[in-house]
């Protein structure tokens, strides 16, 4: 019985027939995106060791001493990231460094992982290079490499849970949801399907829940060792404070859903309506089209809840808290990909792969930093704060405190901030210098000099 | 069926029990979050700058002051209201720096009489940290990391229980002392 060829002018060399039916002769194409990657990381192996964000700062303290009530890092304590970047620390020597790669290696996996699991999920082995492509295009992937955090990780780790999972692979699946939760905690939105799914398992379960609560276990020994009971504590501070304070989330300011739409609007490009209502409509859609390869609507439902999520329990200032939407819609879409559209595709996200290739550069922080120091007396800012007080000799005022902040400008300190600088903004006149950022989804600083 | 309503009873009972049980172990007056000296830093500066009435925050925080000036031998209460009244921010802010030693001082003698419960001890040494992060900005940049070299040779001080006792390392009160000195003679111009 002949069954329709899975790929379309599938090559001579296919075989015999077997288990694969030649879906895996590809004819190199998976060797071409693998140098494609090998370069890609290369490339971003050469920017400099800079770490641009007061979370990053707490990282790179917590692979020399992890406390959590030091902010070292702040609280979870992220242990499977500072266990990485320890390892790496172990070859290089320099917690900077350590931090930054760990982030690189960890979303470098990211591409391949998401490929293959649009493969796995769609049967449509030339879904592999578009997605792969796509994925390495997004604005959103060299920023997270080189952001120093452990977003990229947990994310290669949720998306390898998912892969797992289509492979019944279902010990390697927990392992990979216990290292999801222990790299990013707050990510546990993101663990739910995977955590659904592999309970459905009936006979494996013991098997698919062992690997986590061994990784929960050593993780929380690990913060124990640190803090103790105080760490519980802080944890109820901090969640405070993220809700209320300083974490910008929708919760606390109800025009933050207007901050995620322009995020949205700069990160996605105002089309991103179009492809958000169609992943909400792909059941429907695929009933109705009576696909040979439909998902099971809980897919949907897992995206809009991890949409939900991100609008209502982040903060709207980092573009890369949204990374796990256009990640998982991405791979939800390509099924709908036409078989016509596969070569477009992948000619599209070359072309913006090529688009966000710049040359190596220190991060805006790192230069506006830089100029401060030299123009400076004194400094007024709510980005990197802690940062700046270490890498810089200049005294930085907290921006949170509006008094101190007030006081300090009126003495004549410059103004480091994310939004243009109003002359009416400051008591002095002043200059303002825009420092750009380097990929789209980082962001620029304006600093204002006092004539 | 029996596993997924075990884990949803384990989260339901875990939740309360993680939240609460922090708060029956950590030190009184080093709770979680609350410090009226911090909190009250913003309403004060904002009364000087702009003439709002302060007497409602003065109030709340009345017994901190009393408390510091009683034991630290500081005058905080008077010259604060003066400041606040002739509308003088800089000298607000110099006031309010020097509660904050006081503060620090405070904490850091409560860590040394604790050095043998890590948990209080940390959780105070931390206390001076959050205060001693305003302080920064108004010393001089030597100052600045002397006083941030000496906060980090008081944490490591107070050593670490390590895990059942591996890796434990005891609390060394001579160094306690020593970077406890060494810090407070950095913050005595205030």
């Amino acid at each position: 019985m002949m069954t329709a060829p899975l790929i379309s002018g599938p090559s001579p060399a296919r075989g015999e027939g077997g288990r694969h039916h030649g879906r895996l002769r590809f004819a190199n194409r998976p060797y071409l995106l693998i140098l494609l990657q090998l370069v890609w990381t290369g490339w971003l192996f050469t920017f400099p060791v800079a770490l641009d964000s007061d979370d990053a700062l707490n990282f790179s303290h917590g692979v020399v001493r992890f406390s959590v009530l030091e902010f070292s890092p702040h609280f979870p304590g992220y242990p499977a990231f500072i266990w990485l970047a320890r390892l790496i620390n172990l070859v290089v020597d320099d917690p900077a460094a350590a931090v930054q790669w760990a982030s690189l290696l960890g979303t470098a996996l990211i591409a391949p992982l998401a490929a293959l699991l649009a493969v796995r999920l769609w049967q449509r082995p030339s879904l592999l290079a578009p997605v792969w492509l796509l994925v390495l295009a997004l604005p959103l992937t060299p920023t997270l490499a080189l952001s120093g955090l452990s977003d990229g990780p947990a994310l290669s780790a949720w998306l390898g849970a998912l892969l797992a999972l289509q492979h019944r692979r279902i010990a390697l699946t927990g392992l990979m949801v216990g290292l999801l939760l222990a790299l990013r905690p707050s990510y546990f939105v993101l663990a739910l399907l995977p955590l659904w799914l592999g309970i459905e398992h009936k006979g494996e379960r013991r098997k698919f829940l062992l690997p986590i609560a061994l990784v929960g276990l050593i993780s929380l020994i690990f913060v124990w060792q640190a803090d103790g009971w105080a760490y519980f504590g802080e944890g109820r501070r901090f969640t405070d404070g993220h809700f209320t304070l300083w974490g910008n989330t929708a919760a606390a300011h109800g025009d933050r859903l207007l901050s995620w739409a322009r995020t949205f609007n700069a990160q996605l490009t105002p089309l991103w309506p179009l492809p958000m209502g169609a992943l909400l409509v792909l059941p429907i859609w695929q009933g109705v089209q009576r696909q040979s390869q439909a998902l099971s609507p809980l897919w949907t439902l897992y995206w809009l809840a991890l949409l939900l999520w991100t609008l209502f329990g982040q903060n709207p200032d980092n573009p890369r808290h949204l990374a796990p939407v256009p990640l998982l819609g991405i791979v939800l879409l390509a099924g709908r990909l036409p078989l016509w559209g596969e070569r477009p595709a992948m000619l599209g996200a070359l072309l913006l792969l090529m688009s966000t290739l710049t040359p190596p550069a220190a991060p805006a922080m790192v230069q506006a930093a830089r100029l401060a120091e030299r123009t400076c007396p004194a400094l007024v800012t709510q980005w990197g704060v802690r940062l700046l007080r270490e890498t810089t000799t200049l005294p930085v005022t907290d921006g949170w405190y509006q008094g101190d902040a007030a006081l300090a400008l009126t003495q004549g300190a410059c103004r480091l901030s994310r939004r243009p600088i109003a002359q009416s903004e400051m008591p002095l006149p002043h200059q303002a210098h825009w420092f750009a950022p380097r990929f789209g989804a980082e962001p620029g600083l304006w600093l204002a000099i006092p004539r | 069926m029996t596993i997924r309503h075990g884990l949803i009873a384990l989260a339901l009972l875990t939740g309360p029990l993680l939240t609460l049980s922090g708060q029956a172990q950590a030190y009184s007056y080093a709770a979680a979050g609350k410090e009226p000296l911090i909190d009250a830093r913003e309403a004060l500066l904002g009364a000087a700058t702009d003439g709002k009435d302060a007497s409602a925050t003065l109030s709340e925080i009345a017994d901190e002051l009393t408390y510091l000036e009683e034991h630290h031998k500081v005058e905080l209460q008077a010259p604060l209201a003066a400041a606040i009244k002739g509308k003088d921010a800089a000298a607000t802010a110099a006031l309010l720096n020097r509660a904050y030693k006081a503060e620090i001082e405070r904490r850091l003698e409560g860590a040394s009489q604790n050095l043998g419960d890590y948990q209080t001890a940390k959780v105070l040494v931390v206390k001076s940290k959050r205060f001693l992060d305003l302080i920064l900005p108004s010393l001089g940049e030597g100052d600045r990391k002397a006083a941030e070299q000496a906060l980090a040779k008081v944490l490591d001080a107070i050593g670490n229980p390590g895990v059942f006792g591996v890796g434990a390392k005891p609390a060394d009160a001579a160094a306690f002392a020593d970077a406890e000195k060494a810090l407070m003679a950095v913050l005595a111009p205030l």
